[in-house]
């Protein structure tokens, strides 16, 4: 966001906080409702194999997991899209290669960590069966 | 909690979506932002922007974005694959040595169990292993299946000898000189030829 202002893209800047709003909420909410399912247990070392215990929030937090690393059709891609778009377009400009391997540096290393994120949590076996055996899926609101 | 995740998910989703859904350029919301957009006083730093626009750098940045997104969860799900494989490996490996590289188990099957299934039905003829399931003198139940002695070759040969010593303990008693027995004889042999004679006379 702040990349795109910086570069005079007030749309793109836009466009991406609110698409992010959307999904960032959704990733903490997600992350919030993984803490309550486990009973304020916060190390995600000691989660994985929480899929079958807490279908909905895997599978909404995979969602957003796939829009904030910009996976197509999801809302992440159309405003990191229009971001990246912007910053390639300053490539030949002085050290503006700079900006260019800050912004897909970031894409890599978003889709790393979330990726990591949500495969620690949800797939695998559990690593502390005590934390797995208590863990239950959040109420409906 | 579920439900705002929801709703969440659902807008993570649809939110920018446009027509057609695949043009990342064709989004709703984009297009409502910059109909909205403020004006920029600063014309130098706006014009020179406008008129780079490149749809073909567009493209570009949006293939080179997905390629960096596919790189970043490739190099995530690699870690997470090579953690998985080295406990799994701890565990199997280990497993594995623990059985001697299941060398026993393998010379069990190829040899030892054909082996002992062979002996078991070769064993149906044998006395000792029919004896030993029949009287439950043993303690491997695979031995013999089972077979009463009298029907075995070993049987039959049994109880030929059986009946040939029969015969003779009761045949030796007349070579004996056992008077009660020349008697017994005699006896049966009156008694039988008068039985004889009295039949035929009438």
């Amino acid at each position: 966001m702040m990349l795109a202002l910086g570069l005079a893209d007030w749309t793109a800047g836009l466009f991406h906080l609110l698409t992010h709003a959307f999904f960032k909420a959704l990733l903490f909410l997600g992350a919030g409702s993984v803490i309550v399912a486990l009973h304020h247990e916060q190390d995600l070392l000691k989660m994985g194999g929480l899929r079958k215990k807490l279908p909905i929030t895997a599978f909404t937090m995979l969602i957003g997991v796939a829009a904030i690393i910009g996976v197509p059709f999801f809302s992440g891609w159309y405003s990191k899209d229009m971001i990246l778009a912007t910053v390639y377009t300053h490539f030949g400009e002085k050290h503006a290669w700079l900006f260019c391997i800050l912004a897909f540096g970031t894409v890599i290393l978003t889709a790393y960590y979330m990726t990591r994120l949500w495969l620690l949590a949800f797939i695998g076996m559990p690593r502390d069966q005590r934390v797995h055996e208590e863990a239950h899926e959040s109420p409906f609101v | 909690m579920t439900f705002p995740l929801i709703i969440l998910a659902v807008f993570s989703i649809a939110v920018a979506w446009g027509t057609p859904i695949w043009n990342a350029h064709a989004s709703y919301l984009e297009h409502a932002l910059k109909r909205d957009a403020p004006l920029i006083r600063d014309m130098r730093v706006i014009i020179p922007l406008i008129e780079r626009e490149d749809h073909r750098d567009a493209d570009t940045a949006e293939w080179l974005g997905l390629g960096c997104a596919i790189l970043g969860i490739i190099i995530a799900l690699g870690q997470h694959l090579r953690n998985v494989l080295a406990v799994v490996s701890d565990v199997y490996l280990a497993q594995i040595l623990r059985q001697r590289l299941y060398f026993d188990t393998l010379y069990d099957w190829l040899f030892t169990k054909p082996t002992v299934e062979l002996s078991r039905a070769v064993g149906v003829f044998d006395k000792n292993g029919a004896r030993s399931v029949s009287e439950g003198e043993t303690s491997d139940p695979r031995s013999g299946f089972g077979l009463r002695p009298d029907y075995t070759l070993d049987g039959a040969f049994t109880g030929a000898g059986r009946l040939v010593a029969f015969a003779g303990k009761r045949l030796a008693p007349l070579q004996t000189g056992s008077l009660r027995g020349y008697i017994a004889v005699l006896g049966l042999t009156v008694v039988s030829s008068l039985a004889i004679l009295w039949v035929l006379s009438r």
